[in-house]
């Protein structure tokens, strides 16, 4: 692991920011793409856009079984993420596409857990590279709401 | 531009887990009573630092980007080198022309970095955020470690001028949706001391010495000098509300005492105490609490001395939330070992630590 690999994708790692294809308005994350995925322009004209902080989990799978340093269960979704509405913190593009995010899952019960289950973005240490916490988000179901 | 600087927002961060120190003192014999927070496993001082600030900045209607300078102050963070404020800055969109700062070394690096960002935001016009955050590490069966705490609090600082009161205006609607700031600094005051009794290595328990002598000789006289300077320089004669931030709840409490008709705000019953993040917790705890047009004494003590800041109320929030009060309602108990082991630095994936 190296430094580069975590510069190159902090944007998206810390601050969610997604990226929007004009063509066909699927949204990219975390990887800036030089294809659509979706409509398959090539280059695509990908704008950024800032997601919200609560998505809704799509699907998720809980892992038992992880090197003894990970606390399991550990459990890891798939989350729809809305771009930020205009009333949000951060300006963005409301009524676009949301991006689907892969994130794991943070303080959350796995009895409160289920597909459909609003969860909200969390600023967490996602691992250790050597001494240096790598920091990026993870989700949990809103705190209050378990 | 005016010199007056407002608190424009004010956010707490309470880890979700707690330790009942009765079960601390169930290991090592003695009596322990109410709880102290727990940072979960993938918290640290960048992520619980983050975590208060975004709820400051979101009550004072602020992105990021608006920011001239993030100063932090923490007592535990573990790197020489790597610091919480730029950090923060990044995670919040606060890039570019930046003044970031990361004070430490004592519980006075709250204060410090608050007096820092004062004076920047009253000499630049620029808004200033200070965040504040502390995991105190543990020995076990030190007479500190049931109180040990972990939490973050952040204040948003923005230039003003002076509000009128509860009733009236703020002609310049220093807040950005036009409402009042939550308060003004009013005024500040600052002993330096020298004197140090308490100390503590990096990572370890701290060695407090004499505590009845540190009360008497270095906390009583340095707080009494502080606060005193605060109240003259904002004319205030007794606060309604009273901040102490110590290592020591009694000497807290008894500062606090000083003023009878005040209301003592302290989140040490459930949080402990969290080093440099006590004060900004405690004061972000106060300010929810606080009425429009009280006032709000806040201090902190540490190796070298004590500083305090008078704060009159006009609009206090709580939204958006979390407020301190509910980060304190909403938590879960972790056995003994999981309050030891996750204080400490840990390995991934079997990456190991050097």
């Amino acid at each position: 692991m190296s430094g580069p690999r975590y510069h190159r994708t902090r944007r998206q790692d810390q601050r969610l920011v997604g990226f929007e294809c004009q063509g066909c308005g699927w949204v990219s994350f975390p990887d800036e793409r030089r294809v659509c995925k979706r409509c398959g322009d090539a280059p695509a004209d990908y704008e950024e856009v800032q997601l919200a902080d609560r998505g809704e989990v799509m699907t998720f799978v809980v892992q038992h079984y992880l090197p003894d340093d990970i606390e399991t269960p550990q459990p890891v979704a798939i989350v729809d993420v809305p771009q930020a509405g205009e009333d949000g913190p951060q300006t963005g593009n409301e009524g676009g596409e949301p991006a689907r995010v892969y994130g794991l899952l943070t303080e959350t019960d796995l009895e409160d857990l289920e597909v459909g289950r609003e969860v909200e973005a969390r600023f967490r240490e996602v691992f250790d590279e050597g001494d240096r916490p790598i920091n990026a988000i993870k989700f949990s179901i809103p705190r209050g709401e378990q | 531009m005016s010199d007056v600087v407002v608190i424009a927002g004010h956010g707490g961060y309470v880890p979700l887990y707690r330790i009942d120190r009765a079960d601390v003192a169930e290991q090592h014999g003695g009596r322990g009573s109410g709880e102290s927070a727990v940072p979960g496993r993938d918290e640290n001082h960048v992520t619980m630092a983050s975590e208060a600030a975004e709820t400051a900045l979101a009550r004072a209607d602020l992105d990021g980007g608006a920011l001239g300078a993030v100063v932090s102050a923490s007592v535990t963070d573990p790197f020489a080198e790597h610091g919480v404020a730029a950090h923060v800055a990044y995670r919040l969109g606060a890039t570019g022309d930046v003044r970031t700062g990361d004070f430490r070394a004592t519980g006075r690096a709250a204060t410090d970095a608050l007096a820092f960002a004062r004076d920047f935001v009253a000499a630049r016009g620029d808004p200033a955020l200070l965040v504040a955050a502390d995991v105190m590490p543990v020995e076990q069966g030190h007479d500190d470690e049931a109180y040990s705490g972990a939490g973050a609090g952040a204040l948003v600082l923005a230039p003003g001028d002076a509000v009128d009161g509860p009733d009236g205006t703020h002609p310049d609607g220093t807040h950005p949706d036009g409402t009042d700031p939550v308060g003004t600094v009013a005024g500040t005051g600052a002993e330096t001391t020298g004197f140090v009794e308490r100390h503590r290595l990096h990572g370890e328990a701290a060695t407090s010495g004499d505590g009845k002598f540190e009360g008497e000789a270095g906390f009583g006289p340095a707080v009494e000098a502080a606060a005193g300077r605060a109240l003259a320089a904002a004319g205030i004669e007794a606060p309604d509300r009273v901040v102490v931030a110590a290592h020591d709840a009694r000497m807290a409490s008894g500062a606090a005492s000083e003023f009878p008709d005040a209301t003592h705000d302290s989140t040490f019953d459930g949080v402990g105490y969290a080093g440099a993040a006590t004060f900004a917790l405690d004061l972000a705890h106060s300010l929810e609490s606080a009425a429009a047009g009280e006032t709000v004494l806040a201090a902190a003590y540490g190796p070298g001395g004590a500083d305090a800041v008078a704060v009159e109320v006009a609009a206090p929030r709580t939204d958006p939330g979390p407020s301190v009060a509910e980060l304190l309602d909403s938590k879960e108990y972790v056995p003994y070992a999981t309050h030891v082991a996750n204080r400490e630095r840990f390995d991934y994936e079997g990456v190991t630590v050097a």
